[in-house]
């Protein structure tokens, strides 16, 4: 049984990640998404209420999934149809989510993870691995009632096929069927009588029929069970004469062996009973190997849910507008008051948006002033790229972009730009494993690289690494103050419609308006201008 | 007396398998402990022992390959596995408590048999074999299966047999008693349990099938049993009292000389399945040539640190007599030793070589000289204990032999050292021998004409490759811009996407 909300054929397995998503997470500082995912944000009057109490597990569900970058349109759509979906009935994500997360705790308890070996005997761990069988198959039945009592309104293909799935594999003879096999079994997992009222017992006897053969040193052999049954019996007191009596009558028949006093022969009889019910448990068992992981994956899968939900909450309390990308071919890269989300989400929403249109670069080179919004745009960018192949909204009004087959960061981070050969080792040590994992359809983010060192040489290899990716087809957008590098980009491209060139966008006097606009590389960072502003012609 | 490991004549185990270190130098014992593990110790003395000559080093080589074959490989594994089972029913019969059991055990053990013996002729029959040996082997069971003794064991042991598979009862549990009854079941339940989880492999166990004693329920059973079918347990008694002796002379010996095979064929095929390669040596004249030639035991160990090794080609041409082999410390030059002296016993026993491909000639014997461990004696005690070492395999009647030799007189001045390292690779020529000579002297590398250096190699940054080729190392080249140590310069990188 597959839940498959995450992939429309697979469920998840955690493989073909990006190369290196501790550098994009931390690079791009997704770890705010990933809180904003473990709970909801509430709008109260104009107050923001982020109270309530944070799961955990739901970013790190978020976390993971966003770790395997969605490679297809479709894959895209399923899983942006799945999250419609659960905006309309937030009430059904929550609850498959709290459910499996309860299921999964009952299991636990009932010793899943040391499968309850050697706490007691095989007897009391049979006992156990009925009663885990038991909650599994309740627990599908009452996933299967939860996706009925909602399937009105539910249009992701997701979802729809999720309940067919289980109409078909778990139907409600089959449920009848596994239901009445465990009660048969009561003898065993609840031997124990129950007093009920007015002084009344219930006790659950066996009745066990097995049909064998002789073979091998006159031993028995080739054992078949020809009925199982728990039979309930009612007494006023267990112990009692009525008790005793029928079975002393039964042992005068011949080919009736009575059990009572008989302590060997009561062992015989219990091993019997052991092996007889080990064999239909074991036979049901196959159920655990299909439904246990069905429940852990539903509860990871649908935690993700929950959890784009809370970002989406976010969203909605800060006033981020958020859309679903639009999947376009490769380097279509289009985008409408575009935001950095994990900005905005530590500042209430007041970080600037970008407005343009990429569409046919395959590199864009940022210059432009210190402080002018230039990571941030290309953060901006990160973000949204990995959001979208994730199947996540973004924060835009609108965005299009192709799919990349995978997505590198090389930031070189304010901490160690200082300038030594060890960190340009370094910064080349990861370009190298860079340039090993990747193909014609990634995406390389590169902040401020090979600022380690000298300006010329920084330049040199900058110029070597881009040209030949760019030749061999990868997607580039780089942030640099390599302006050797950036200019001689700019003099070889220009009439290369492959290539644009951004700039931090700075009004007449001087100030900042945090936009990119099309500019070629500057050859200041404005300083100058600012000397000159404030300091006249000195 | 037919055998499938000599030819001519009775294999003599142990003969000089004392007076064989190179069990310990070559790692052998390591890998024959994989081999042998499982099959019983006794097997181990039969991979101690070379065949007489190269005729039997053929007649195995061609009985293997048969054995390898997947129709062949699994009758005899059926057959093998029979042999334990009949074995572990003798066993039982001879424990039994009550005389009735020893005798249903005797029967099942003479029913065994004769399914053994009759599926492995009939299977045999059917598969493509081309050795003498398994022609010889088939010719002997179907020897071992006719006559009229025979077959009045197989008719009467099949028909008491049939009477009892018949036979059926019910047991009915209740919380307070057991009922049984002679008859049988419905089969409704299992069609249910089917019927839900179609296909299930599950299994009822027989929770009494372990303890070779009655269990008390069974005893109620057989007594029932006895009461109703007296006629069949007197059959029994006769049975057991008229066929002592069942098996055929020599078929308990055969079934020992086929484990030698079985068990290296299994070894094969498990290694085979995690990327090991082995291959049958081709006869040679003269050349020895092999590639893809690497150390068995060594793959065995780093195989389960999931670690690889590095192979080699050998090439050793009409006119050449010894490897003489230098190179860096660390660089592979015991293993590649090593390697060589495996590929050789195995070869010599008639089984696959750890290689790609392997032509082999014929060596009438393989010794291996290795240094040992530094010890805390003199430097002329230890000369001593090397020369004493040398002797036999410096004897005449080692003509046409296989030495490996690593490292000798690494206590002895370096101009004695070369003296005396001529003297012996000089003696060995002169004896016909072939072999290889792992040494740190290099002037020994261009002793004599019929002596091949060989070099274990380093790559650009000094580091070992492990390679060991008849070339000498290359140049190193520097480098000047830190990019270009990356592979990160234009040209690299056109060349990584290349």
């Amino acid at each position: 049984m597959n839940v498959n909300l995450l992939y429309a054929d697979k469920e998840w397995e955690g493989t073909k990640a990006y190369y290196d998503w501790n550098s994009i997470t931390k690079d791009l500082g997704l770890d705010k998404l990933f809180k904003a995912a473990e709970k909801e944000c509430v709008l109260r009057g104009t107050k923001i209420d982020t109270s309530g109490e944070a799961d955990t597990y739901l970013g790190m569900a978020v976390k993971k999934v966003m770790r395997i970058p969605l490679r297809t349109e479709e894959e895209v759509k399923y899983r942006q149809d799945i999250i419609q979906d659960c905006i309309k009935k937030k009430s059904l994500i929550s609850e498959l989510y709290e459910f499996s997360t309860g299921l999964l705790e009952e299991w636990e308890k009932l010793g899943r993870k040391n499968n309850g070996m050697g706490v007691r005997d095989a007897k009391g761990k049979l006992i156990t691995d009925i009663r885990i069988l038991k909650l599994l198959v309740n627990g599908m039945s009452k996933v299967r009632t939860m996706l009925e009592n909602s399937k009105e309104g539910l249009e992701s293909e997701g979802f729809t096929a999720l309940y067919e799935r289980l109409v078909e594999n778990f139907s409600e003879d089959y449920d009848n069927s596994l239901q009445d096999i465990i009660k048969d079994l009561t003898f065993f997992s609840d031997a124990t009588g129950k007093k009920e009222e007015r002084g009344n017992y219930v006790l659950y006897h066996p009745r066990v029929k097995i049909d064998c053969g002789l073979t091998d040193g006159l031993k028995i052999s080739d054992l078949k069970l020809e009925h199982i049954e728990t039979i309930v019996k009612q007494y006023t007191n267990p112990r009692g004469i009525i008790a005793k009596i029928s079975s002393t009558i039964t042992s005068l028949t011949p080919g009736i062996i009575s059990l009572y006093d008989d302590q060997a022969m009561m062992g015989d009889a219990a091993e019997l009973e052991y092996q007889a019910v080990y064999y239909v448990y074991s036979v049901c068992s196959t159920l655990l190997s299909s439904y246990g992981p069905f429940f852990d994956q539903l509860r990871f899968q649908t935690a993700f849910y929950l959890g784009v939900i809370n970002i989406r909450s976010y969203l909605q309390c800060y006033h981020i507008d958020y859309c679903f990308p639009v999947t376009g071919s490769k380097g279509s890269l289009k985008y409408k008051d575009l935001k950095e989300v994990v900005m905005n989400l530590e500042q209430g929403g007041e970080v600037v948006g970008n407005s343009g249109s990429l569409d046919g670069r395959q590199l864009v080179i940022i210059t432009g002033a210190n402080q002018g919004g230039k990571s941030t745009f290309l953060r901006s960018i990160g973000i949204a790229q990995v959001m979208f192949q994730c199947g996540l909204m973004v924060a835009a009004k609108e965005y299009r972009s192709g799919l990349y087959s995978s997505i590198f960061a090389h930031f070189t981070r304010r901490e160690d730009s200082a300038m030594n050969s060890g960190r340009l080792d370094e910064e080349l040590r990861r370009m190298d494993q860079i340039v090993s994992n990747l193909d014609e359809n990634s995406l390389l983010l590169l902040n401020e690289s090979f600022a380690t060192t000298t300006e010329k040489e920084g330049s040199a290899i900058a110029y070597d690494i881009v040209r030949a990716l760019k030749e061999q087809g990868v997607s580039i957008f780089t942030v640099t103050h390599l302006l050797s590098f950036a200019q001689r980009v700019y003099e070889e491209s220009k009439d290369d419609e492959k290539v644009a060139f951004l700039s931090a966008e700075h009004l007449e006097d001087g100030s900042r308006t945090y936009r990119m606009i099309p500019h070629e590389p500057e050859i200041t960072s404005f300083g100058l201008e600012l000397y000159d502003r404030v300091l006249g012609s000195h | 007396m037919f055998s499938l490991l000599s030819k001519t004549a009775p294999i003599q185990k142990e003969s000089e398998s004392n007076s064989r270190v190179f069990f310990l130098d070559l790692n052998l014992d390591q890998i024959l402990d994989k081999v042998s593990t499982e099959w019983g110790e006794e097997i181990r003395s039969l991979y101690e022992v070379f065949p007489e000559n190269r005729e039997t080093e053929e007649y195995r080589r061609e009985i293997y390959s048969d054995i390898k074959k997947d129709e062949v490989y699994s009758a005899m594994m059926g057959y093998y596995g029979k042999i334990k089972e009949r074995k572990l029913f003798a066993e039982r019969g001879e424990k039994a408590y009550e005389t009735l059991q020893t005798q249903a055990w005797y029967l099942r053990e003479a029913c065994s048999y004769i399914d053994a013996m009759e599926t492995l002729k009939e299977e045999l029959e059917k598969a493509p074999l081309s050795s003498e040996g398994m022609k010889g082997l088939l010719a002997f069971i179907g020897e071992c299966i006719s006559g009229e003794s025979y077959n009045r064991l197989k008719e009467e042991a099949l028909a008491l047999r049939n009477e009892l598979a018949d036979f059926r009862v019910l047991i009915t549990y209740e919380k307070e008693r057991i009922t049984i009854t002679d008859g049988k079941g419905s089969g409704n339940f299992e069609d249910f349990l089917e019927g839900l989880f179609p296909g299930h492999d599950k299994k009822f166990t027989n929770p009494f099938i372990d303890s070779e004693v009655f269990s008390n329920l069974e005893e109620e059973i057989i007594r029932l049993y006895r009461k109703k079918h007296k006629e069949f347990f007197k059959r029994l008694d006769k049975f057991f009292k008229n066929n002592h002796e069942y098996l055929h002379e020599g078929v308990e010996e055969l079934e020992q000389e086929m484990v030698y095979y079985l068990a290296y064929a299994k070894f094969q095929k498990k290694m085979e399945e995690r990327g090991f390669i082995f291959c049958t040596p081709v006869y040679s004249e003269e050349k020895l040539m092999a590639t893809g030639l690497y150390d068995l035991a060594l793959k065995l160990v780093n195989a389960e640190q999931g670690k690889d090794v590095i192979s080699n080609e050998a090439y050793l041409g009409s006119g050449e007599r010894f490897f003489v082999l230098t190179g860096p410390n660390q660089g592979g030059k015991t293993t590649y030793a090593r390697s060589l002296g495996q590929m050789i016993y195995l070869g010599k026993m008639g089984l696959d070589v750890p290689a790609e491909t392997a032509q082999l000639p014929y060596y009438s014997n393989l010794w291996t000289h290795f240094s040992v461990e530094e010890s805390t004696e003199s430097g002329r005690g230890k000369l001593m204990d090397e020369l004493e070492r040398l002797k036999p395999i410096m004897e005449k009647d080692q003509e046409g032999a296989f030495v490996v030799i690593n490292e000798l007189f690494t206590t002895a001045a370096n101009y004695d050292a070369n003296i005396m390292g001529k003297r012996v690779l000089e003696h060995l020529i002169g004896l016909n021998c072939r072999g290889i000579y792992v040494t740190h002297l290099i002037e020994l590398a261009s002793s004599y004409p019929e002596v091949v250096s060989i070099r274990a190699n380093v790559d650009k940054e000094l580091k070992q490759t492990y390679k060991i080729e008849r070339s000498e190392a290359g140049e190193i080249t520097g480098t000047d811009r830190q990019a270009y140590k990356y592979g990160l310069t234009y040209e690299q990188l056109k060349e990584r996407f290349s």
